[in-house]
């Protein structure tokens, strides 16, 4: 059996949305909401074609995200796949009432024939396979740019009628902030840290780890110590590092789930009893202002 | 004309014991009021004030009721059927045809997040069942006492737009300080209307995902941990351990 498969994509984060939708049999088609570049960029993946949705310039993508579910949805889809980003979530919104399916979030990974889900569910302390036709699923992490192929695929522009209730105001540009999602090596620190002045302490150690720093809730949002990029967890970023390594946080659960999908984690931290412990690959029991110094010049030792 | 405010009640997710086949036992656990739903209870009132509007809380379940009505929601309405085991897009619809009830409800707010699901999926599901744009990951809200603008983070700028219409508007953790009520506010709830709507009255179906499998997965990690009493030593041992799992 082949399957009609869609992926939505409102920005070039696609290669893993990609990879899962070529185990879909059947054509890959992407619905793209976004400047001509983007959908250019797009066409020379490995797609079967792209409906390019062009919103008038200088509005906001969110408001179309009704135009373009309701044209896809009248391709009717069997398997459509996005990512978490705001705007392609709305638009999953809309598919879901569109084609009466229901939708399905914080999914790592699917299968065809008959396409089957796997998601986090419980802030990720429970892992669920489910099935729907179509099936609509939102993948954590839809990946980085996707690779470009030799030759373009054909491009079906449809224009979209001007929105009329949300105009921008303005848009300060910031300097983008690390990308956690795709970092290899993630330190992070928690309230163990007692100043802001002693980050460097963590800094080293990320320099140390060829790794980017990251931090808790707290550090990144209530103490302002961090971006707020940079916060892990449910109300942050859900990370996948072969490496996180926690100083100074205590493991709860909000922040656990951000890194479910880490292979190894590493905790530092100076209560025995500290919830982290439970959740870890490894630890060291013990103050960070003595253990992660010590750490940096242990990594600068030769191999055994 | 009202602003609508969705929040939720459920029980704390650190509480909930989870069978090796991923289902979830929840006797015991503390319920409150989940994730930014006080932040989007506080930019409701504050939105409803500069706009001379009323504040409508709208919930599943009429438990927490009070909990709203002492943050500033000028009235409740409230569900009375047991969701919690309901599939989020039976949540939204529920949600949409208790929105609809408030007349000239132009601006939903909700909660980007819960923690207990942190599906994040409600808010474009209620944006979508009521037909209307939908704004996500809110990190402020403010009004002229007319028009309402909406700040948000994308992934390279700080983006300010204006809504001018029926729109639902997802505010994050940083949306707004959430006021702890006093005594005055917590006997001025008691005053409030709770107005309750039974489900069949609502006449609402969604679909569900079907499940197949489901288990517990933090049952991986078993954690090998090194005495830090010896920094210098433990730092080694865990260096070594690294290395040989090939993780460094
Ligand atoms: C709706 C909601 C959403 C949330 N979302 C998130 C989220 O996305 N991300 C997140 O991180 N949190 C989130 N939280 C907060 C979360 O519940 C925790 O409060 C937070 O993760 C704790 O941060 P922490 O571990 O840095 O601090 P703490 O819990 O205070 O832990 C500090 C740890 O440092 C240790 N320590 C102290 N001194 C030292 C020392 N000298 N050496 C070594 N160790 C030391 C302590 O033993 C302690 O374990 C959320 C909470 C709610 C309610
Ligand atoms: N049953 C519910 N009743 C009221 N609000 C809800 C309900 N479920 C979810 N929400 C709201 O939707 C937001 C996101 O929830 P979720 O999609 O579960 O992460 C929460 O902050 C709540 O405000």
């Amino acid at each position: 059996m082949t399957f009609n498969t869609w992926i939505i994509a409102v920005d070039n984060r696609i290669a893993d949305l990609l990879a899962a939708a070529a185990t879909v049999p059947g054509e890959v088609h992407v619905a793209v909401l976004g400047d001509r570049d983007l959908a250019e960029e797009l066409a020379r993946t490995d797609v079967a074609d792209v409906l390019w949705f062009e919103p008038p310039a200088g509005s906001v993508v969110e408001e179309y995200a009704g135009q373009v579910a309701e044209a896809v949805a009248a391709r009717k889809p069997d398997v459509v796949l996005t990512g978490p980003q705001d705007a392609a979530r709305l638009i999953a919104g809309r598919l879901a009432a569109q084609l009466r399916t229901p939708l399905i979030t914080s999914v790592q990974s699917i299968e065809a024939d008959p396409p089957v889900a796997t998601r986090l569910t419980v802030s990720g302390s429970v892992e669920q396979t489910v099935s729907a036709s179509p099936l609509l699923a939102v993948l954590d992490s839809p990946g980085g740019a996707p690779e470009a192929t030799d030759a373009a695929v054909t491009i079906d522009q449809i224009v979209l009628a001007p929105g009329t209730t949300i105009s921008m105001v303005s848009a300060v540009p910031r300097a983008a902030g690390a990308d956690l999602s795709t970092a290899d090596r993630v330190v992070a620190v928690g309230r163990g840290l007692a100043a802001k002045t002693d980050l460097g302490l963590v800094r080293d150690l990320a320099t140390a780890l060829g790794a980017q720093v990251a931090g808790s809730l707290p550090l990144a949002e209530d103490l302002g110590w961090l971006d707020k990029d940079l916060c892990v967890g449910i109300s942050g970023k859900q990370i996948s590092p072969a490496l996180y390594l926690a100083v100074g946080i205590s493991g709860q659960m909000q922040h656990m789930a951000g890194v479910t999908r880490a292979q190894k984690v590493v905790a530092i931290n100076n209560d025995p009893e500290a919830l982290i412990f439970g959740k870890c690959d490894y630890g060291i029991v013990g103050d960070l202002y003595a253990v992660v110094p010590a750490l940096v010049s242990a990594l600068g030792e030769p191999r055994a | 004309m009202a602003v609508v405010v969705a929040f939720k009640w459920a029980p704390d997710p650190q509480d909930g014991r989870v069978a090796d086949d991923g289902a979830i036992d929840w006797s015991g656990a503390a319920t409150s009021a989940v994730g930014d739903d006080a932040v989007a209870v506080e930019v409701a009132r504050q939105t409803a004030e500069s706009l001379g509007q009323e504040a409508v809380g709208i919930t599943l379940g009429r438990k927490n009721a009070d909990w709203a009505l002492a943050r500033g929601a000028d009235r409740v309405i409230a569900v009375d059927a047991d969701l919690a085991g309901a599939s989020d897009d039976l949540r939204a619809a529920v949600l949409a045809a208790l929105a609809r009830r408030v007349d000239g409800a132009d601006t939903v707010i909700i909660g980007d997040s819960a923690v207990d699901s942190g599906a994040a999926v409600v808010p474009s599901l209620l944006a979508a069942t009521l037909g209307r744009p939908g704004l996500l990951g809110a990190t402020g809200v403010a009004t002229d006492g007319t028009a309402i603008t909406v700040e948000r983070r994308t992934r390279d700028a700080v983006v300010t737009v204006k809504v001018d219409g029926p729109a639902v508007i997802a505010v994050a953790a940083d949306a707004a300080t959430p006021r702890v009520p006093g005594m005055r506010d917590v006997l001025m709830a008691r005053k409030r209307p709770i107005e309750t709507v039974e489900l069949a009255e609502l006449g609402v179906d969604a679909p569900g995902a079907e499940l197949l499998t489901s288990r517990r997965t933090d049952s991986g990690r078993q954690a090998q941990l090194f005495d830090g009493a010896d920094p210098q030593q433990a730092a080694r041992q865990l260096v070594a351990a690294l290395r040989s799992a090939e993780a460094v």
